[in-house]
């Protein structure tokens, strides 16, 4: 509330009511500033709210299990590059949540390659989700893939979970992209993921996990 | 062969502590069931062009007694 108080002098009641009133604009500009560096509005911030928060990332060889993840974030989004020394074309990766290995998952992987899509893959019952191909050791010298996972809501303890899922990968004289739609028929909390492969990762793999505001 | 060994990264901790360890009984079975998921598609002949059209033509029939 401006201080509309006469001050010494003798301010005539103009001069007073001028004076808040152009305080009161001074007040209403700062918090029109605020406003717009704090909502959406403003690109910067919504950048700034929405970037990944990095939890933790591994170069170590091998399936990789993330426990304790806090509740704090709106998704999780895991991320896998690298390739692996199975010896095929291709290797493939599994999900799973909270140590769950139950058939609780269901999911549907579609591939394509410059070749040719595969036949779609639909499992209602699974102890695992598949969320695609890295390279094998046959696929192309040196070549990586690259898997995103969007854990939607992880925290949420109402509903089951989804998953969405995009890889890229290259094999032997082909690249593969695959899309997945997953689900944990689980309405707990997600507390822990987990991720493995067939073959073990080659030096270079990376594996990360960010937390989504 | 799959890879025994899992890499632990515990998040309550701040840095997260990393840590190995071996497979339990249930992730051995479950990175099986997958191995063999895989190699039986990977071992599956692709389906031709008949099969492929076949599927298409099922899904774009149209329904019978619908809206």
């Amino acid at each position: 509330m401006p201080d509309v108080r006469p001050v010494a002098g003798g301010d005539t009641p103009e001069q007073v009511l001028a004076g808040a009133v152009a305080r009161l604009t001074a007040d209403l500009a700062d918090l029109r500033s605020t406003v717009l560096a704090r909502t959406s509005l403003n690109p910067g911030y919504a950048l700034a709210s929405t970037s990944p928060k990095l939890l933790a990332s591994t170069t170590s060889l091998g399936n990789v299990d993330f426990t304790s993840i806090p509740a704090t974030y709106k998704h999780l989004m895991l991320t896998v590059q690298g390739a692996t020394n199975r010896a095929f074309e291709y290797d493939s990766e599994r999900l799973t949540f909270n140590g769950d290995g139950a058939a609780n998952y269901e999911y549907l992987l579609a591939q394509w390659t410059g070749a040719a899509a595969d036949a779609p893959v639909q499992i209602l019952a699974n102890a695992f989700v598949e969320v695609g191909t890295l390279p094998g050791s046959v696929a192309l010298a040196s070549a990586t893939g690259a898997i995103n996972i969007l854990i939607a809501n992880y925290a949420d303890t109402n509903r089951y979970k989804s998953v969405v899922v995009t890889s890229a990968s290259r094999g032997t004289s082909n690249l593969r992209i695959g899309s997945v739609s997953g689900l944990w028929r689980s309405t707990a909390a997600i507390n822990r993921v987990q991720l493995g492969h067939l073959g073990t990762p080659v030096a270079g793999a990376v594996v990360s996990l960010h937390g989504l505001m | 062969m799959a890879t025994p060994t899992w890499i632990v990264i515990d998040l309550s901790e701040d840095p997260p502590v990393e840590t190995e360890r071996k497979a339990t009984p249930a992730e051995i079975s479950a990175a099986a069931a997958h191995r063999k998921a895989v190699e039986a598609r990977e071992a599956a002949p692709p389906p031709t062009v008949e099969q492929r059209l076949a599927t298409l033509e099922s899904a774009i029939q149209p329904k019978r007694g619908g809206p």
